[in-house]
Order: C-alpha cells, then structure tokens, then sequence
C-alpha cells in the first residue's frame, strides 16, 4: 500500500512521468502494432461472412465499430476519473491527463459514429438515424469537443484545468444514457453482442477480440505521446526539460 | 476470404468495408503524425530559448554552488 501511494505521488511529478511514459511507449508501440497485425489479418481476411442476418462481408466493420464505440465510452471514464482526482489531490499531472485523452477520444467517437453509418447504410438501409444510441454518441463527440473548446478559451492554465475537470465530470452522466440506450428504448441500434453471452459467435469473437486489444493499446500509445507533449508544454522553463531538449538527460540523470 | 478479388470487392460491399477502414487509418495516423509534430515543434521551442542566454545562466548557476562552498 506504501509504495503504491509513493508510485502515485511520483506519478505527479512531470519529469518522473515523462520519463516512465518515454520508456513504456516502445513496448506499447510493439503490442499494438502485432495485435493490430493479427487482428487485422482476421477481421479482412481469414474470418468468415455473416448469413445468418444476410450481413456478408460488412460484418467485418465490427472488427473497427465496436472497439471504437467502447473506446469513446471508456475514454470518457478515465477523463472523468482523472479530472476528479486532479480536483480532489490538486494534481496538476491528472490535469495533463485529462487533455490528453481529450483528442483521441473524440477521433474514437467520430469513428464510431462514422464507421456505424457506413454499415448502417447497407445494413439498416440509412445512414442516419434519431435513435438514442446513435444521438446520445453524438452528444459524446459535442461533449469531447466541448472540453476542448473551453479548455483553449482560457489564458489561465489552472482555470481552464478546473473548468474542463467540472465539465468532464458532469458529462459522464451521458455514458450510462449511451449503454443503456438499446436496452432503455427500442432503438434501430441493435442490444448487447459483446458483453451478452452466446450473442456473438465465436468465429467472430476472435478477430474481435483482437482488435479490441490492438485498438486499446492503440489508444493508450496516442495518449502517452499526447501526454508527453502537455508536460513538455506546461513545463517549458524547468530545467530538466531543456536538458532532455539537449540531449543532456542521460549525463545529468545519473548524478 | 476465397480469392483477392473477393478480398478487393468484398462481395458488392467493399465500398463500406474499405472506406470504414481507410477512415480508421487517416485518423490514427492523423493523430499520430499530430502528436509526433507537437513535440517536435516544443522541443525546437525550448531549445531555442535555452540557446539565447545560455551564457548568463550558466555563471548564474556557477555563483550558487560556489556560495554553498
């Protein structure tokens, strides 16, 4: 317990940080870039056609819409749960956090929503439509955007910090209304297949669940590398960063 | 997948299927290239106003550690 509580403090520090995240982002970059080999060889290539619904080849657009959909949720959590922690230890590193999951989240969410159009096309016959799930994801993307927007309309740092933590955490009221959604009203959107037993066959369950790995690290590597630029950002005028800027890091961190 | 023919036209639907991914890959990509060039560009920031007034700041940090002595 003692040392997860002095990892957590030193996870505050921005040069502790971004060092460790400089010396992850290799093995993250080398996971995801096999898992998304390998997923992606299955979700083109050696998984089968959908007959069953008459889907065909368009089943294999699971393969990206799905991980993106959960992704956009997830994503939405963990800025809500860093905001709150940036708020609650006035942490300034959670803050960082929170900016940086910003961008790729709202990308997962555009694809989510892109992606589920282009299938709703052949499958639903329309590209759009008013459902709940497809209108509260929506939402989601307008509340990403939003926090960035109020974000940047500040020129205090720690003001726009608070006011985006406030806006994170209120949003996250949305995510239930988003799961919910196919189980709440009778939306075009169709229920549960990933977390229901027995919903999804299993030859389209691996390359599934392939991707879903790929794309979460996936994500995980585009936040550390947005991560390490807003530490560099907020800390220009410490000494250490200009030393790692020179190259000096490696003579200065020994001693 | 029986042929690359299939694999290209993905039996009438490769329209859907291959721009769903090409839209995955711009985007990732997209954000790739954009966090790559973001700390690129603060690095040559920084570095450019460490190269300035290198010369003061270093016999400012010479006089402190010769005071501790």
């Amino acid at each position: 317990m003692a040392n997860g509580w002095r990892w957590f403090h030193q996870l505050g520090s921005p040069k502790y940080l971004f060092q460790k995240t400089g010396q992850w982002l290799p093995w993250i970059w080398a996971a995801t870039l096999i898992l998304l080999g390998v997923g992606l060889y299955y979700s083109l290539w050696a998984s089968p056609i959908e007959v069953r619904q008459g889907q065909g080849h368009t089943v294999r657009i699971m393969y990206v819409h799905v991980p993106a959909a959960a992704l956009s949720m997830i994503a939405y959590i963990a800025m809500a749960i860093a905001a709150i922690v940036g708020l609650v230890w006035k942490m300034k590193m959670a803050f960082a956090v929170v900016r940086s999951i910003a961008p790729v989240g709202a990308a997962m969410t555009f694809l989510a929503l892109f992606t589920g159009s282009v299938w709703g096309k052949p499958t639903w016959g329309t590209w759009w439509e008013w459902d709940a799930r497809m209108t509260s994801e929506l939402l989601l993307l307008f509340l990403y955007l939003g926090y960035i927007a109020l974000h940047a309309s500040f020129s205090d740092r720690s003001k726009a910090d608070k006011a985006g933590a406030i806006l994170a955490i209120v949003g996250v009221i949305n995510i239930p209304i988003i799961y919910f959604s196919v189980k709440w009203w009778n939306t075009l959107h169709q229920g549960y297949s990933v977390t229901q037993k027995g919903a999804l066959a299993p030859e389209f369950q691996t390359p599934l669940f392939l991707m879903l790995a790929g794309i979460y690290l996936l994500f995980a590597a585009l936040v550390i590398m947005r991560l390490r630029a807003e530490i560099i950002l907020r800390n220009q005028k410490a000494r250490w960063v200009t030393d790692w800027a020179t190259g000096a890091t490696s003579k200065r961190g020994e001693s | 997948m029986s042929s690359w023919h299939e694999f290209i036209f993905m039996g009438k639907h490769g329209a859907y299927v291959w721009s769903s991914y090409l839209m995955s890959l711009i985007v990732l990509v997209g954000l790739f290239v954009g966090f790559r060039m973001m700390l690129k560009s603060l690095k040559k920031q920084v570095l450019s106003e460490a190269a300035a007034p290198d010369a003061q700041k270093q016999q400012a940090r010479k006089l402190k550690v010769s005071q501790a002595d």
